[in-house]
């Protein structure tokens, strides 16, 4: 238990070569009095429980975001993390799925995807129209900067050689669409 | 057997509904379901409550207000107040009985790291070291040997989560414990029980069992997993036998329950029966008899749900398995008293139980005025009740003692239930454990637990518990652990010189550790140093003494004598002697202990103090160094000299160094709540007042702040105990619409930096409102009309206003409110038509009033004619004469008493005259010569009759 409270989990570049997605940041939501500071250990609790997804017991309490990694790189199980944060009760849920991810851009019918190894599907790329982060404080979420609203347009519009790291905001298909990315942040790597 | 008492009486009786029963079941009833008394008042909410071994029950509030409630008189009075705000910390009774206090409230969801002990025997509060965490919502386990206390959880801030890192109180050290490899992610509140190997198990609120351990560095890991996949948040939970947990409720909410059993190889769950209700913010409270009464919480969803409360009361029957329904504590003819967030349960001395406050965390906290309820449980409706008329105070653990009960039957059980220290459905303390007896005649022989792990020393009520099931007022019994004596240790050799090293062995191995006492003068015990080795080397130069024995869970044995060593010189330096902090900060300051060969001096005690008053305490760690932190207090100027002391031990000599401290005033910070009004307007605007940079409130001081309104006096306020304030002023009626800025200004003192906060005053346009009050009126008569002139926001008036006057729809020129927005237009109606005709009044506005109008409808009567009749007389000159005139309302021939007429004789001047009840004036007319003098007298009319006139002669002869 102290090892995994010490060793945290960042997302550095180092880890490039063996995985595909990065990292991913959980927008856990309390309804709780007492913040999620005060009640994280419902939720940490029950996430510890899934397989495929390492979260780290250190929170972002400034912005109620939980860092978590994913086995195999793979993008992380939505439904099923849906499905156990609300086994810690009525109070917890999450608000949404920020992933940085390591892959290549495609163009089709004139839309930008994101191709990485670990997915069958290329992810579609959007522009992000709303952040996920928690403002405690004024207790709604925090509008993007002018930085991530911006990021999306940003994006090479055809495609480059060199493989970039992404992130953004997880966007859940609708009926047969693809399962899309809201960029807000990306960088061109050197191979 | 000891705890079948109500399964037999649920054989006897069967449970029927409350409502079902006559008058004459009412006893019965009452045996079956128990009775709860009507809310009776409180001084303030018993948030915390502790059940004391004087026979009160300690208790207070958000705002740490202490009180001892009376069960005996049924009144509370205040009691000494602790020396921080409580409010939220975790608690338990020690060994001797005083209770131990952990954590506390900055604000919601900040902690303290305080902690302070309550004598209850003297009514005072004691101070402790602080701890290395901010704690709010922390739970505390008390240890076996009834001084440790293993305090877990607690947040520490909203950015910086609960604390990970349990703590140890040490009282042997005197001083708080880390025990970082016992880091988890806990619950606030957590379930803590101690277990038979002297570890902590947490059964609830997470879904896991967590088991902690408190020595050395701490180890904290999983043991077992709940049945149920849920987190249990704000359920409750009592060992009900020893090492038997219910758990029950809590969560979505739950009206599951399930068992732990600490007593196997390892902790295993078992699944209980179920409520009947779904109970959340409830609490469960062990009854002499064993059984566990389960009262209050919510049943909705939501943190407190008022909307779904929980009157019903429930009894856990261990023998049985099931719960039973008794009576509600809320029934139709009573008040509603809704026991959920904040609610407490606790049991009495006369075997009934205190259940208190309950609120909501989203509205006021007094919402619900404080207020108690007593519930008696069936067994204080049997048919009889034995009394203990003796019992010892005191019992050592194993010991067997000897009981006087007078009683018409035969005593079944003799039961401890250790007493309550609960708070937020976590009674952090209560136990209960059955004492095996034998009974001859009026006199119990009982055997004492053997065991500390599941009833720890300190108080215990004992309850006896006759065959009818009827139980006993409970007797005080502390049970402690002197009274199986480890031998004394056999030392060598009796006196050194340093570097002197002292060897002890326990002849009879019963002993768990040993205690160095230092001593000056070889007579004054100084500190008490606790070891578990069997050596100590003593290298101080100075002449000191040591005296060593052996300790046990079960007592010490006997001092050595005093054995002579000659101590070490040591060397105290700060190690940021720069030290600074500015009013309310907290200032640290850092040094090093070293020994006269510049090795660190491990564990020794270093005090700072300041003018003499001592601000605070460390021990040493491993590497010498010890850091006390102190918070600088109002007043502080800054030319303070902080100067830190080690008094020496048996084996280091004293030393002392110091270091001026630079206070500076804090920064402060002002935040003002924007408002919208009208010109005119009184306004009031909340005002935020902060220390910075943590942006706290400063509580409990009041600061004046000057009010400005565009840069310009408008006011003056305080702040109060919570460091807010109300900007109240007048808004001129002269302010424009649109965006004016309210500064709200701090001059600053010597504690506090000046400081200056803004908020929008938006002044918008006031909708205004007139109001023209008329009433049926006369043709020819001057008709007045009263117009007022109002903001329609705030129904203040709106004086120096012109309003402009129509009537039937052509100009009639303006009338100007006064002071208070009234009007007058005082319509001419000669000739006017038509009938009814309208008045329109009109008020064009200003720069801060909308315009408005309003139109007036008078209608006009018919005018009754009037008549005078006056006689003529004639009289010899010189003589006086009288003459009658009376007034008659023509069309209704009645005559018209009290009306003022106009009466002229000759060339005079006219003058007044009323007339009386029959309409009548009696005019005298004095003569002097002969001649005819003309007397005329004239009615002038009113709204509702025409004028008249007439004349009449005195002929004078």
């Amino acid at each position: 238990m102290m090892k995994a409270i010490a060793l945290g989990i960042t997302l550095s570049l180092s880890g490039l070569a063996a995985a595909q997605v990065l990292g991913v940041r959980l927008g856990v939501h309390s309804t709780c009095p007492d913040g999620l500071g005060g009640c994280w250990s419902g939720p940490y609790e029950a996430l510890s429980d899934l397989k495929d997804i390492t979260v780290s017991p250190k929170c972002d309490y400034s912005r109620w975001m939980a860092l978590a990694k994913t086995a195999g790189g793979r993008l992380p199980n939505m439904d099923e993390i849906d499905r156990v944060v609300t086994r810690a009760g009525q109070f917890f849920s999450v608000r949404g799925y920020e992933v940085t991810a390591k892959g290549f851009l495609l163009t089709r019918a004139g839309q930008l995807y994101l191709s990485i190894p670990t997915e069958m599907s290329p992810l579609l790329l959007v522009p992000a129209v709303q952040g996920h982060e928690w403002d405690p404080g004024k207790g709604s979420e925090r509008p993007l900067t002018k930085e991530q609203t911006a990021a999306y347009s940003k994006l090479p519009k055809r495609r480059p050689s060199k493989p970039l790291v992404l992130t953004g905001w997880l966007r859940r298909p609708k009926g047969q669409g693809s399962l899309a990315i809201e960029v807000t942040d990306f960088r061109l790597l050197e191979r | 057997m000891v705890f079948s008492v109500l399964e037999r009486f649920s054989r006897r009786l069967p449970i029927v509904a409350m409502a079902a029963l006559s008058s004459a079941g009412l006893a019965q009833t009452q045996a079956v379901a128990g009775s709860w008394t009507v809310p009776a008042p409180m001084p303030t909410h018993a948030i915390h409550a502790v059940m004391l071994p004087t026979g009160k029950v300690l208790y207070w509030d958000r705002r740490g207000d202490t009180y001892l409630y009376d069960p005996a008189s049924q009144t509370s009075a205040r009691s000494a107040l602790p020396p921080f705000d409580s409010f939220c910390v975790g608690h338990v009774l020690l060994g001797d009985g005083t209770v131990f206090i952990a954590g506390g409230h900055i604000a919601n969801s900040v902690g303290l790291n305080t902690a302070a002990i309550y004598n209850p025997f003297t009514d005072s509060w004691k101070s402790l070291p602080n701890m290395a965490y901010g704690r709010w919502y922390p739970t505390c386990t008390l240890m076996s040997n009834g001084k440790d206390v293993f305090v877990e959880s607690g947040q520490i801030s909203p950015s910086a989560g609960n604390a990970l890192v349990p703590e140890l109180w040490n009282a042997s050290l005197g001083a708080f414990v880390p025990l970082p490899n016992a880091a988890m992610m806990p619950q606030l509140y957590p379930m803590q029980y101690l277990n038979a190997q002297g570890n902590i198990v947490s059964p609830g609120p997470l879904h896991y069992t967590w088991q902690f351990t408190p020595t050395g560095s701490g180890d904290a890991h999983k043991v077992a997993t709940a049945i149920e996949p849920v987190l249990r948040s704000y359920g409750s939970s009592a060992m009900f036998a020893p090492g038997q947990i219910l758990v029950g409720g809590g969560g979505t909410p739950l009206n599951t329950c399930e068992i732990l059993n600490l007593n196997g190889v390892r902790p295993t769950w078992s699944q209980a029966a179920p409520m009947t209700y779904a109970r959340r913010q409830h609490n469960f409270t062990l009854l002499p008899d064993g059984t566990v009464l389960a009262t209050g919480g919510s049943s909705g969803p939501g943190f407190t749900n008022p909307s779904f409360p929980v009157y019903a009361t429930e009894l856990f029957n261990p023998s049985s398995g099931s719960w039973s329904n008794l009576a509600p504590s809320t029934t139709a003819n009573q008040a509603i008293c809704f026991r959920g967030y904040h609610s407490n349960a606790v049991l009495l001395p006369d075997a009934t139980v205190l259940s208190t406050a309950g609120d909501d965390p989203a509205t006021d906290p007094s919402y619900l005025s404080p207020n108690y309820q007593i519930f008696s449980p069936p067994y204080e409706f049997a048919l009889t009740k034995p009394s203990i008329t003796a019992c010892p105070s005191y019992a050592p653990f194993g010991s067997t003692i000897q009981l006087t009960v007078s009683s018409s039957s035969p005593i079944q059980a003799l039961s401890l239930v250790r007493l309550s220290a609960v708070t937020h459905s976590t009674n952090m303390t209560q136990a209960v454990a059955p004492m095996t007896f034998t009974q001859a005649g009026a006199t119990l022989t009982a055997t004492v637990p053997k065991s500390p792990t599941y009833t720890p020393p300190g108080y215990y009520f004992v309850f006896a518990i006759d065959q009818n099931g009827g139980v006993s007022q409970a007797a005080y019994l502390q049970i402690g652990l002197n009274s199986i004596l480890p031998a004394a240790l056999k030392i060598t050799p009796a006196s050194g010189t340093a570097p002197a090293t002292f060897s002890w062995s326990d002849p009879n191995s019963d002993s768990s550790r040993v205690q160095v006492v230092t001593s000056q003068d070889g007579s004054t015990q100084g500190q008490k140093i606790n070891t578990t080795a069997s050596k100590l080397s003593i290298a101080e130069p100075s002449v000191n003494y040591v005296q060593i024995r052996a300790l046990s869970n079960y007592g010490n044995s006997p001092y050595s004598p005093w054995l002579r060593v000659t101590p070490t010189t040591t060397a105290l330096r700060i190690t940021n002697p720069d030290l600074a902090t500015s009013t309310d900060g907290i200032a640290s300051v850092k040094s090093v202990l070293t020994d006269a060969n510049g090795l660190p001096v491990p564990y020794a005690p270093v005090q700072a103090s300041i003018a003499g008053a001592t601000v605070g305490a460390a021990v040493t760690d491993a590497a010498g160094y010890a850091e006390i932190a102190f918070r600088a207090p109002t007043g502080w100027t800054g030319g303070e000299t902080v100067s830190l002391q080690f008094p020496g031990t048996a084996v280091y000599g004293p030393s002392g160094a110091s270091t001026p401290l630079a206070v500076s005033a804090r920064q402060t910070s002002i935040t003002v709540v924007g408002e919208t009004a009208t010109a005119g307007e009184n306004v009031s605007m909340q005002v935020s007042f902060y220390g910075m940079p943590e942006q706290y409130p400063i509580r409990n001081q009041s600061f004046s702040l000057t009010v400005l309104l565009d840069g310009s006096p408008v006011a003056a306020c305080q702040t109060n105990w919570q460091s807010t304030a109300n900007a109240a002023f007048q808004v001129p009626t002269s302010a424009s619409v649109g965006s004016h800025t309210v500064t709200v200004q701090f001059a600053g003192n010597a504690d506090y930096q000046a400081c200056s906060g803004t908020g929008t005053l938006t002044v918008e346009m006031a909708r205004t409102g007139l109001r023209a009050h008329t009433h049926p009126a006369a043709l020819g008569v001057t008709e007045p009309i009263s117009v007022n002139l109002v903001n329609a926001r705030t129904n203040q008036a709106i004086p120096n206003a012109t309003v402009n006057v129509q009537v039937n729809g052509a100009d009639a020129g303006s009338i100007l409110t006064d002071a208070t927005g009234l009007a007058w237009y005082y319509m001419p109606t000669s000739g006017l038509t038509p009938n009814p005709s309208s008045v329109k009044f009109t008020y064009d506005g200003s720069a801060v009033y909308a315009s408005t109008s309003t139109t007036a409808t008078v209608t006009f009567t018919a005018m009754d004619a009037t008549n005078l009749t006056i006689g003529s007389q004639s009289v010899t000159a010189g003589r006086t004469a009288t003459v009658p005139a009376h007034l008659r309302d023509s069309n209704t021939g009645l005559v018209m008493p009290g009306t003022l007429l106009s009466v002229q004789i000759g060339g005079e001047s006219p003058s007044q005259m009323m007339t009386d009840a029959n309409g009548q004036i009696l005019v005298t007319v004095p003569t002097s010569s002969p001649g005819v003098v003309t007397i005329t007298v004239s009615y002038e009319g009113d709204a509702l009759h025409k004028p008249c006139q007439i004349s009449g002669t005195v002929t004078a002869k």
